[in-house]
């Protein structure tokens, strides 16, 4: 066996090395990937159903979805276009009107271009641990504000494409106690990531 | 000293030379994590479980973010197929500072750090793979056994 001093040169050296990676991660930066990688991880999902993308607001090539909450179309995002359906927008921090005329701005956003209804939402936590029921309970708030309950035209869209059904992207593990509030709510959970 | 009790220390020791490392910010974070979990405070957990609940906060506050920006790259390649043209050396995002961020150049400095090997190493180091992959594997909430 390791002696113990031994070993505790072994995390100080670890510590030496994150402390290069500080800067890196500074300033939301670690979370702001995190939302980027949960982006294109639904544009990839969308393209795999068939949906075939087109990058807008895009100057010189560079491609910049806002950071912080914004009117969605100030910024780069994507659009999809399908012949057998209606064209929908993938917002990233876009800022959106709820039912109560109170603004809110899910991390993603996926809108119908020409009525400007919102078909899903689908919030990204960056978290170690188990993911606390809070942000479950926010998120049901989100689902009511922003009209995408599981009913009506919602329930009809998430028949042909499953896509569209909101979701919590998260890093942490789900929470075990979430199962009952995501069946009632028709939502899911990518936990771990 | 028994190898219990050399365990005991170090798991005690290490936690604490980790949780002095974090910055504020970052021990607000996991104190609210910890809430969620029902801890009121990392002390509430056996010197074992609060390593391991540390090593995994650092995991993903500083070893992850590695594997998310080659999975981002990954999935560009799949999205330039489908004729949209957009690669990681497109991609800019302003962090919380208001100050841009090129994914690719972080890309690259992240490679130079090599964050996931130096986590691995250090679980290999200490023997404590299988014991990390157990708790991971394992309820992230008892507290003190």
């Amino acid at each position: 066996m390791i002696a113990k001093r031994q070993r505790l040169q072994y995390v100080n050296n670890f510590l030496k090395v994150l402390g290069g990676l500080r800067p890196l991660v500074a300033s939301s930066r670690d979370e702001l990937v995190f939302e980027f990688f949960c982006y294109f991880r639904k544009v990839d999902e969308l393209i795999k159903r068939g949906k075939t993308p087109l990058l807008k607001n895009v100057h010189n090539r560079i491609f910049a979805p806002h950071s912080k909450p914004s009117n969605p179309l100030s910024a780069s995002y994507i659009s999809f276009k399908d012949v057998r359906g209606a064209p929908f927008d993938l917002f990233l921090n876009g800022q959106f009107e709820g039912r109560s005329g109170v603004d809110h701005s899910p991390d993603i956003v996926l809108r119908e271009t020409k009525s400007g209804k919102i078909l899903s939402i689908y919030e990204c936590k960056k978290h170690s641990g188990t993911l606390d029921l809070r942000y479950y309970r926010e998120f049901i708030g989100y689902l009511q504000e922003m009209k995408v309950q599981p009913w009506g035209r919602n329930k009809t869209f998430r028949n042909f494409l499953p896509e569209l059904r909101p979701c919590i992207y998260t890093s942490a593990k789900a929470n075990p106690s979430s199962g009952l509030m995501r069946d009632q709510y028709d939502f899911y959970t990518i936990d771990r990531l | 000293m028994s190898i219990e009790n050399e365990n005991f220390d170090f798991f005690k020791e290490a936690s604490s030379l980790i949780y002095r490392w974090l910055s504020e910010e970052e021990r607000n974070q996991l104190l609210m994590e910890l809430y969620g979990e029902n801890v009121r405070n990392i002390a509430e957990l056996s010197p074992q479980l609060r390593f391991f609940r540390l090593l995994h906060f650092i995991e993903v506050r500083f070893i992850r973010v590695g594997k998310w920006v080659s999975r981002i790259a990954e999935l560009l390649e799949n999205i330039s197929s489908e004729n949209s043209d957009l690669f990681i050396e497109d991609l800019i995002f302003k962090d919380a500072n208001d100050e841009d961020v090129r994914l690719f150049e972080l890309r690259e400095e992240l490679r130079e750090v090599k964050p996931q090997s130096a986590f691995e190493d250090l679980l290999r180091q200490l023997e404590f793979k299988e014991d990390y992959e157990r708790y991971m594997s394992s309820s992230q909430v008892r507290r003190r056994e």
